[in-house]
């Protein structure tokens, strides 16, 4: 499993798993990411945060957090 | 529900609560139904905004509460503790549940949690025309068929549906209407889980708790429910209950999952999408705006751009209230004639230059909220916090705070007001204390005359150094109040970037309009409450700054003033800071004996200054070490009377208000001692 700042922009991955915090898995769950939820990443630059579309919206994401994101690609 | 045996409209409001995630379009809902008869406060206590308005439809009055726009409903956040203990605690009459039909399946998140509290729900399914334009259908009918609630389509924007909304919400008021809610299902494995923590719970939770909501908390590990049954529980049994939640470590995330989960299976019922459009194509704009090099350039232009508008448009408004004064003035004291001098003096010398000093602020304050209504409105600032979050994350800030801390600039006031943009109430109190360390344009005037006047080619060098130095301040101060003071829930960036929409220009004038209003209910009373007291303290015994109240207290600082370079003349030029920061020169001119004796401080708020005599003067009278220490004890003063009134009316603290005019007092005779000891070195 890798974590969703591997995946370059266009490409498209489900979420496997979600490590961290209860906050914080409160936080981004509330925001659409769930186990089984279908993505696309939208910008990857290599510093930064990364834009991510799922559940009929773009979300934000810093790096450190989105290391806590386990996928896989589809 | 009480409203159900109702038959004919009585006069009892009818309390109606408005829930959604943030951009579904609360504001414009809000604002179409209660037009100019809205009130915008705090919660009690809190630094969360608060918005009631009321409406009469058919005859009958409606009260309408804006609650926090929130992702979800659970304890994580001042924001959702806020909207949930209201609907569970206060018991609104109704729910309006907003979502944004173009990003439904976000949306209806928060309606997954609404459904489950105990007051009635409908839904008002916004922003149509976008779903339409996108062409994704929705069938109505089917969703509320699924949900078991009533739907209203509406582009709120456009005015659409809201007066089916109203249809909608006298309906419920009056009992005739269906209401059956269907509620999110769990996995089998959790049936059994929950009646077995229900039955245990029952009787333990405020009757106030919807036990299967309770049940649903208690597995999410929801702070707030799991320290209510954990207090009423006896320990033995809490214990256990403990045993048996250990086994689901990852329950929020369960929770979120089967919620999604429902939604899922409803929008795939009714939504339907022209085939292969599942991701929006994004807009170059939308890419550069957001880009790591590209977006910096766009934010710094736009920024820019609004500074300038908020000055252009603030400036000469401001100079024309205070203009005013000397006309009011010279007005007062024809029709004063014969009054006692006392009297006709705390009229024209006190509360006259107040009132000038609110209208001016009210100009400055009204121009930046333009600039930023717009801005939000666009959709712009959510892009602006993104490219500037990984900068401000270092002052421990958000992205979010980057706009009102860049409009202190312009002036304190509109920046502190300005923090009402962050949705954290923690990290808005943090920038609350922070925006007065910007120097705003009139510190810069001052201390720019002085640094000129001394240092002429050298005065790029105080700039930069004072550029530094109020960097470093922010740096330091930030540590301080996140390390000792405000332990702020911060965390990284996860935020939405919802989609761009046109500037509604009603929702941007009602903005504005409640703004202004706000701040010269608040603010400005205060503001007109300090300079009167100025004005005793430097008028009072003698009927002259020079042998005043403050002129003493002046002479008692003096010790400190000396560590500065200062004598007391100087230090109650740099106290007149306090009441604005343009005083400063002006009350130089007086108590350095070069202009006309004054009655009083707050006399010299209109005043103008004649730069060249008072350059020349100052020259001969200090030393160019005292007046690098007056320039860095000027960068780092005690905010002005409208600051710290702003700074009260948002934090409505008392204890953070002085607070912050002690910290700022101390920071300031510190930056002023060692500037005057680097002075002496260098010169
Ligand atoms: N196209 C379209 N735009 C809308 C509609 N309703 C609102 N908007 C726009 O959507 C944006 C967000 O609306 P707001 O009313 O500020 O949303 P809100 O829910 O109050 O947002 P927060 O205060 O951030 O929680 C604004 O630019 C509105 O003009 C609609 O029906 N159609
Ligand atoms: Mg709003």
């Amino acid at each position: 499993m890798e974590s969703i700042t591997a995946l370059k922009a266009g490409e498209t991955g489900i979420v496997e798993r979600i490590t961290g915090g209860r906050s914080f898995i409160s936080r981004v769950s509330a925001m659409g990411f769930t186990g089984n939820v279908e993505f696309t990443m939208l910008q990857n630059f290599s510093r930064g945060p990364l834009l991510v579309f799922l559940r009929d919206s773009q979300i934000a994401l810093g790096r450190g957090e989105a290391e806590k994101i386990k996928v896989r690609r589809i | 529900m009480a409203a159900s045996e109702q038959t004919a409209p009585d006069d009892k409001s009818f309390v109606i609560a408005l829930a959604g995630q943030p951009n579904t379009g609360k504001s414009t809902v809000f604002n179409r139904l209660t037009g100019s008869r809205q009130h915008v406060g705090n919660w009690p206590g809190k630094t969360v905004e608060q918005k009631t308005g009321n409406f009469r439809y058919a005859g009958n009055e409606y009260l309408l509460v804006d609650l926090p726009g929130t992702y979800s409903l659970t304890a994580n956040s001042l924001e959702e503790r806020i909207s949930r203990s209201y609907i569970i605690e206060e018991q609104p009459d109704l729910v309006i549940a907003m979502v944004d039909a173009s990003q439904l399946e976000r949306s209806l998140y928060i309606l997954s949690e609404l459904i489950m509290l105990p007051a009635p729900v409908i839904l008002a399914l916004n922003m149509m025309d976008v779903a339409k334009e996108q062409e994704r259908k929705i069938d109505v009918n089917a969703l509320e068929k699924a949900l078991g609630i009533k739907v209203v389509p509406m582009s709120a924007a456009r005015n659409q549906g809201v007066k089916e909304l109203q249809d909608a919400i006298a309906e419920m008021r009056w009992g005739r209407m269906q209401y059956n809610p269907q509620k999110p299902e769990f996995k089998e494995e959790f049936v059994l889980l929950f009646k077995d923590i229900k039955k245990k719970i029952a009787g333990i939770i405020p009757s106030s708790y919807p036990a299967d909501w309770a049940a649903v908390k208690l597995l999410e590990g929801d702070s707030e429910v799991v320290k209510v049954v954990k207090e009423n529980m006896q320990a033995k049994e809490w214990t256990k209950m403990e045993e048996t939640l250990s086994h689901y470590p990852d329950g929020v995330l369960l929770a979120a999952e089967s919620r999604y989960n429902w939604i899922k299976e409803i929008s795939e019922k009714v939504v339907s999408l022209p085939a292969g459009t599942k991701v929006p194509l994004r807009s170059k704009f939308d890419r550069a705006a957001t880009h790591p090099v590209w977006g910096n350039f766009i934010a710094l232009a736009i920024m820019m751009g609004a500074l300038m508008a908020a000055m252009v448009i603030g400036m000469p408004a401001a100079s024309a209230g205070m203009a005013g004064i000397s006309v009011l003035s010279g007005i007062l004291s024809n029709i004063m004639t014969g009054m006692p001098v006392w009297l006709t003096a705390a009229v024209i010398d006190g509360l006259v230059p107040g009132l000038g000093m609110a209208l001016a602020m009210l100009f400055f304050v009204l121009a930046v909220f333009l600039v930023i209504a717009v801005l939000e409105d666009v959709g712009y600032m959510a892009r602006l916090s993104y490219v500037t979050d990984r900068f401000m994350q270092r002052l421990g800030l958000q992205g979010k705070a980057f706009m009102p801390l860049f409009m202190s600039f312009c002036c304190n006031v509109s920046g502190v007001m300005g923090t009402r943009v962050i949705d954290s109430g923690k990290q808005r109190l943090i920038a609350i204390i922070l925006a007065p360390i910007i120097p705003c344009a009139a510190v810069w005037g001052v201390t720019g005359f002085i640094s000129s006047l001394f240092f002429s080619s050298g005065a790029v060098i105080i700039v930069a150094a004072m550029l530094a130095a109020v960097v470093l301040q922010l740096v330091l101060t930030s540590i301080l109040l996140r390390r000792y003071v405000i332990r702020s829930e911060s965390g990284g960036l996860i935020m939405e970037l919802p989609p761009y929409h046109k500037p509604d220009w009603k929702n941007v004038a009602a903005y504005v309009w409640v703004r202004g209003k706000e701040f010269l209910k608040r603010a400005g009373s205060l503001i007109v409450l300090v300079t009167m007291a100025i004005w005793v303290l430097s008028y009072l015994p003698n009927e002259s700054i020079e042998t005043s109240y403050l002129a003493s207290l002046g002479r008692l600082l003096e010790p400190v003033g000396g560590l500065m370079g200062m004598d007391w003349r100087l230090i109650i030029c740099l106290m007149a800071g306090f009441v604005s920061k343009e005083a400063a020169l002006a009350s130089m001119a007086v108590v350095l004996g070069l202009g006309e004796a004054a009655s009083s401080l707050t006399v010299l708020l209109g005043a103008t200054v004649e730069h060249a005599s008072l350059g020349a003067y100052l020259m001969t009278m200090i030393s160019p070490a005292t007046a690098l220490a007056f320039i860095f004890a000027m960068l780092f003063s005690v905010p002005c009377i409208g600051t710290v009134g702003a700074i009260y009316s948002e934090s409505r603290s008392l204890t953070w208000t002085l607070g912050a005019v002690l910290y700022y007092t101390l920071t300031s005779i510190v930056a002023g001692i060692i500037a005057y000891h680097i002075g002496l070195i260098i010169f």
